[in-house]
């Protein structure tokens, strides 16, 4: 059975069109109305990508990730982000406001730089 | 493009494209281009030259010569015509304008000419934006601190200052050790200094692909895609705030970005 969820916001460029209508079957999106071609891609997973399922991590980057758990990877991560004398986070134009208002409090909490692609 | 580009057919603009006027700026032929009335092919980087034609029309002066950053000066004398005549008019620009050359001093230019223009008209100029949520990221950079992006906290309070606290300008000069990326990708965009910085210092990918940054990364934390998988608010690029649907479930165990930082937060308030 195809499912069809209506006035669906598209989540990839500034327009947000948000007239979309996305079709699902068995929890899997099968197909997408009103959409332009970057827009289908982003529901479809198109782009031939690699996606990741679970954290990576290595030492040294000549070396292969080695697959580990996120509170490891978020351990971490932290302990980097603590030891560092001017950390950088940038990026945040993917997400939701609710998470970038968490990571700019996280950039708050440790005297970071805080920055988006509105940079470039 | 049938949502909110010239084709939509709205309250004042029953027909459509046709009710609608399009003129590119553009040096070169795209897709673009093929659609609008009017194509302004501008030699690159006279974007402040043209801008200062313009304004220079509409504020009663004539040009000299045939041609003005490679346009013919009776194009010139029609767009103004035409902007003149427009009941509501918006400039849209891109990275074509802010990073040529002249910079942000080409943008002080083009706002001064839709104030010039608004003696005549509704006139508003608004940013493209390329990611979903540019804008929301400025909007809450905003709300938190009073400046929309390049925010530096290392003194404890936020200070501003796009050159010495922006992104670009700390990596080629090296100044900062530790890269948190989060849903971007400067390995494939940055220039190439920045980038060879980016491969010296550890860095963290908060990012649910493979890119050319998780290649130069230490550490990567997938995350649910926000408005497929997780719900949440975005500002369109005309600040709308908008409800990011949940579509489908992300895979099993992937954490949404929001608890990702919760959780970072909690680890580094009891490491510090």
């Amino acid at each position: 059975m195809v499912k069809i969820v209506k006035d669906v916001v598209c989540p990839f460029c500034g327009c947000l069109c948000d007239d979309l209508e996305i079709m699902v079957e068995d929890g899997h999106i099968v197909g997408t109305r009103n959409a332009c071609r970057i827009g289908h891609a982003k529901f479809m997973h198109f782009e031939g990508a690699v996606r990741y399922t679970e954290p990576l991590i290595r030492e040294d980057k000549k070396e292969d990730f080695k697959k580990t758990d996120y509170d490891t990877a978020i351990e971490e991560a932290a302990r980097l982000l603590v030891d560092s004398k001017l950390p950088l986070l940038y990026g945040f134009s993917s997400i939701s406001c609710e998470a970038q208002r968490e990571g700019i409090l996280l950039g708050e909490d440790i005297g970071a730089i805080v920055d988006n692609t509105a940079t470039v | 493009m049938g949502r909110y580009s010239v084709f939509a057919r709205g309250f004042f603009r029953e027909r459509g494209r046709r009710d609608r006027t399009v003129v590119v700026v553009d040096p070169r032929e795209t897709t673009t281009t093929k659609l609008a009335d009017l194509h302004l092919q501008i030699e690159p980087n006279k974007d402040y030259e043209l801008i200062s034609a313009l304004r220079a029309v509409l504020n009663g002066h004539e040009l000299n010569g045939d041609r003005i950053a490679g346009i013919p000066v009776d194009t010139i004398y029609e767009v103004v015509e035409t902007c003149k005549k427009a009941q509501f008019g918006e400039l849209f620009f891109g990275m074509g304008v802010t990073m040529s050359r002249g910079k942000h001093r080409i943008i002080d230019n083009a706002i001064n000419l839709i104030i010039d223009l608004n003696a005549y008209t509704k006139f508003g100029l608004m940013p493209m934006r390329g990611h979903y949520n540019v804008n929301g990221f400025n909007q809450v950079l905003s709300w938190l601190t009073g400046y929309p992006y390049a925010v530096d906290f290392s003194r404890g309070y936020p200070r501003y200052n796009p050159g010495e606290t922006s992104t670009i300008d700390l990596l080629v000069r090296g100044e900062v050790d530790v890269m948190m990326n989060i849903a971007a990708d400067p390995g494939a965009h940055f220039p190439q200094k920045a980038i060879e910085h980016i491969a010296k210092i550890p860095v963290i990918s908060v990012e649910p692909h493979q890119t050319p940054t998780t290649e130069l990364s230490n550490i990567v934390i997938p995350t649910a895609f926000t408005g497929v998988e997780v719900s949440g608010v975005a500002y369109r690029m005309d600040g709308v705030p908008l409800e990011l649907k949940k579509v489908v479930e992300p895979p099993e165990g992937v954490l949404p970005d929001e608890e990702v930082f919760k959780i970072m937060r909690k680890k580094i308030e009891e490491m510090l």
